[in-house]
């Protein structure tokens, strides 16, 4: 009796999932399938079904516009604007994980609001700033602007990992004759390589997906892939199979990032489990 | 080595007074126990000769030098934790090399340390195993081995065994203590077990609620205890402590009259606490020494632990005969008369200690 109803559970649970999944994946694989019609198929209501793959979709997308030069910069800012963030949060983290002070904790309040608030407050003063200062439309200014969004968020996520490390770990490095930022380079960081990767793939995907920020702070110099992917439509008529090629092509680099940083992820849900 | 000096040290969290004036003189080569309750104060002050907690009053000094202001790292101290604290992303040899790695040392001697340092503590088969890949005793070794390689002028032990099994435990104590001998390396060590302390230490801090009580040898405490504290806090089963008032010659304690010889003789009329313990504490037949009713016996082997009533007081005898007395049975208990202890019963004091 009671392993047949373990069945049904299990059953019932994975179904659950499959739907789940499917409501998420619908979008991705339509989107993968209108990357390879033609214009008339993509827009034929009910959607086909059997077409000739049209591959040269992809080709046609990479070369139009500025698609490739978008997507090399794109790749550079969020390269550059991953390891800054990094650079930053982990001290960050380690300050407000490790030293309790009323001021700290006021910070902390102070930078998760930051992170609630919507990102379109942010653009006007931004705009105005980056407009004086020669910011604007360079790529060191849109990596500046993704800290503010990024550094609160990965700091927190990291100063949850670092929490969950014993002090003692520090003290006896500290003893050993370390420095804190040999503590933090030797004995933090790759105790909580996890989160690192966790906080460094959310900050990636962040930037390549991000489409206001260089909306309102890029313009032809800097072109970021979000953005370019948004202006196929202004080329008379929208353009739809090649719109959907470039989308799954800035997927891609998203995809194999998290690949990499895949069984990171997994490790630091199972972090408590090796300390000590 | 090095000598370390413990002035009058206190310690303050915001409001809460944690460790009220403390001082120690430890001698170089020294191996100083600081025993007392949780709570006490004694990972604080050990903490504090670290340098991993500041000092609020009073100073610590280390071969003549006050060391308030120095940084941990610099203080040349090496710290054994009660949870070990190992490198959880690095292998044993490269925990143990740590420090000297922090510390510039060329390779071909880092080396050198460590094989040397693996030899005395037996963990040459251990070095490329990391920290969650060996037993609870073998962290503890490794924890070691990382404090003695780079040969500080300091070892802090902070309640080392208290995560091992029983068995372990006696075992890592006389190799700690062997350790000690062979290094000559000045060593403070915290631990909440009386026993370790008696058995380890050259001198033992006995603490409590952040004073110390009574500062010296093994035997000195168990056989001079200054204080009730001390008395009760050293020695296992505990000494029995019975309430009353001194009269010439014995101490009247509500039916009984406890014998008192000469030398602890005291004014008459003052409140006293009468302490025996319980292998001082002689079972007699009845109708001989002080009549008493048994409780339970427990025989552990070579001792059976009595327990039993003295009028309301419950006191504990231990006894080697093999006729054991039931329950309910009274017996006459008879203490060694010169290892009474009688101590005040308002100050707490040691009476003889004038003496
Ligand atoms: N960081 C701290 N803040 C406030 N109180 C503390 C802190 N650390 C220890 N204490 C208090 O100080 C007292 C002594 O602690 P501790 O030295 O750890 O005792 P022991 O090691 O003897 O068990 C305890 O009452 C403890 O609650
Ligand atoms: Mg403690």
């Amino acid at each position: 009796m009671r392993i047949k109803r373990r069945t049904l559970g299990q059953i019932a649970s994975f179904t659950t999932l499959a739907l789940i999944s499917v409501v998420f994946l619908a979008p991705v694989i339509w989107i993968a399938l209108t990357a390879l019609k033609t214009q008339r198929e993509a827009l034929a209501l009910p959607p086909v079904w059997s077409f000739t793959p049209q591959w040269h979709n992809f080709i046609e997308a990479w070369q139009s516009n500025d698609f490739a030069k978008s997507f090399l910069i794109t790749t550079s800012v969020s390269v550059f604007s991953v390891a800054l963030t990094l650079a930053l949060s982990i001290p960050l983290g380690y300050v407000l994980a490790r030293y309790r002070r009323g001021w700290l904790s006021a910070f902390e309040v102070a930078i998760m609001v930051v992170r609630m608030l919507p990102e379109i407050l942010f653009m006007l003063p931004l705009y105005v700033i980056y407009q004086k200062t020669a910011l604007f439309d360079t790529q060191i200014g849109i990596i500046l602007a993704f800290q503010i969004f990024n550094i609160p968020y990965c700091a927190w996520l990291i100063r949850q990992f670092i929490s969950e490390v014993p002090p003692e770990l520090d003290e006896a490095a500290l003893l050993d004759g370390a420095s804190l930022w040999q503590v933090l380079w030797f004995v933090i960081v790759p105790t909580i390589r996890p989160g690192i990767v966790a906080a460094a793939v959310l900050s990636f995907i962040a930037v390549w997906t991000n489409l206001l920020l260089p909306l309102a702070l890029t313009y032809s110099e800097t072109p970021m892939v979000a953005t370019t992917i948004a202006n196929f439509k202004g080329y008379g008529s929208f353009n739809w199979p090649v719109m959907a090629a470039a989308a799954i092509i800035s997927l891609l680099p998203q995809f194999i990032f998290f690949l990499f940083a895949q069984k990171y992820i997994v490790k630091g849900l199972t972090l408590g489990a090796v300390k000590g | 080595m090095a000598s370390v000096d413990i002035s009058a040290i206190a310690k303050n969290y915001g409001p809460v007074r944690v460790l009220k004036g403390v001082d120690i003189a430890i001698a170089d080569g020294e191996f100083i126990v600081l025993v007392g309750p949780s709570g006490c104060g004694k990972s604080t002050l050990l903490r504090m000769i670290a340098g991993l907690e500041e000092v609020s009053e009073g100073t610590i000094s280390i071969d003549g030098a006050v060391v308030n202001e120095v940084e941990p790292k610099d203080r040349d101290i090496a710290m054994v934790f009660q949870s070990y604290a190992l490198y959880p992303q690095m292998k044993v040899k490269d925990n143990m090399s740590f420090s000297l790695r922090m510390r510039g040392v060329d390779k071909p001697r880092i080396k050198q340390e460590v094989a040397a340092a693996a030899g005395i503590l037996a963990l040459d088969s251990l070095l490329e195993r990391f920290p969650r890949q060996l037993s609870g005793g073998q962290r503890q070794r490794v924890a070691m081995g990382r404090a003695i390689v780079r040969k500080p002028k300091v070892f802090l032990f902070d309640e080392p065994l208290s995560n091992l099994d029983a068995k372990l435990r006696v075992v890592m104590r006389s190799e700690i203590r062997a350790l000690h001998q062979r290094l000559g390396t000045t060593a403070v060590y915290v631990t909440h077990d009386q026993l370790e302390a008696m058995t380890m230490a050259d001198r033992v801090v006995v603490m409590h609620d952040g004073r110390i009580e009574q500062i010296g040898r093994p035997l000195e405490l168990y056989d001079r205890p200054m204080n009730l504290f001390v008395a009760g806090f050293i020695g296992s089963p505990t000494m029995n402590f019975i309430r009353g008032i001194a009269k010439s010659g014995h101490v009247d304690a509500e039916s009984v009259r406890l014998p008192l010889p000469p030398s602890l003789a005291t004014e008459t009329g003052r409140p006293v606490v009468f302490g025996i313990r319980p292998e001082h504490l002689a079972v007699v037949a009845e109708g001989q020494g002080i009549p008493a009713k048994v409780e339970v016996a427990e025989p552990t082997g070579a001792v059976t632990y009595i327990y039993a009533h003295i009028g309301a007081t419950p006191v504990c005898a231990a006894y080697t005969g093999r006729d054991l007395p039931r329950p309910g049975q009274m017996i006459g208990l008879s203490p060694e008369p010169d290892r009474i202890h009688l101590f005040d019963a308002g100050s707490e004091a040691r009476i003889d200690q004038a003496r």
